[in-house]
């Protein structure tokens, strides 16, 4: 079991928060990042990326953050990869409808992007080891 | 102009003027925003502009943009003219001021920062 989280794949439409999450995930948290702007995208770029931790917007035209998950989930490569979903709606039932996507949490819009490298790292890590209590 | 009080001071070291042309970057590019709301065709098309706002201006540290944006994206959901308009004239106020470079609100009340 690999022992440090290194390549995160983002999967958001909006240019603005693409470069936030390049900013916070590169520059403050040293990952290497893929950034895709659709879920078509990251489809083609999860199988050469092999990324560690997928963080996936919800709301996307063409593919959503919940039917990009699922086509990458298709792929057995990628089918264990723990997975985040980035949301501006925030209330409790929207989360918890999200989770049964199978995510391994989801974080909310707007996030700091100082935490987020951390926040992923702590999703990440249980994400990976799910027996785990 | 609403910005999270310790957002700069907390960047580590070195990264403060590429985290400044990133915010500058995105001002540039509110005004594209601001227009796609003013033309949207519909209710929902306008909803989902004001939810991508309120993410992205947080994220970004402007919180007073952000908060606007979500008022405006509540009363758009259950349709509420009134409240629209006004949360809509905050978001042009805080957009304004943002491209001015000077204070449209004041700072968000925060343990640091407490309302006087």
């Amino acid at each position: 079991m690999q022992a440090k989280l290194r390549r995160v794949m983002c999967v958001e439409d909006d240019a603005d928060i693409r470069m936030i999450l390049e900013f916070s995930l590169g520059t403050v948290g040293g990952y290497e990042v893929c950034m895709c702007a659709s879920g078509h995208e990251a489809v083609f770029a999860a199988q050469v990326f092999k990324p560690d931790l997928i963080l996936l917007d919800v709301m996307m035209p063409g593919l959503t953050g919940p039917e990009t998950l699922i086509a990458l989930r298709k792929l057995p490569a990628l089918a264990g990869v723990p997975s985040v979903f980035l949301t501006a709606k925030a209330m409790p039932d929207q989360l918890e409808e999200l989770m049964q996507y199978g995510a391994t949490g989801v974080i909310v819009k707007p996030f700091d992007p100082m935490r987020l490298p951390r926040d992923i790292l702590i999703y990440w890590e249980h994400g990976r080891a799910p027996h785990a209590d | 102009m609403d910005v999270r009080p310790t957002l700069i001071d907390s960047l580590p070291a070195g990264t403060e003027e590429a985290f400044l042309r990133l915010q500058l970057r995105f001002i540039d590019g509110l005004s594209d925003r601001w227009a796609a709301i003013e033309v949207a065709q519909d209710d929902a098309q306008r909803q989902a502009l004001l939810h991508r706002l309120k993410g992205a201006a947080g994220s970004f540290g402007f919180i007073g943009l952000s908060d606007a944006a979500h008022r405006a994206e509540e009363a758009a959901a259950r349709a509420d003219a009134l409240a629209l308009g006004t949360a809509l004239h905050a978001i042009s106020t805080e957009i304004d001021a943002l491209a001015r470079g000077d204070d449209a609100s004041p700072p968000h009340a925060t343990p640091e920062n407490p309302p006087s």
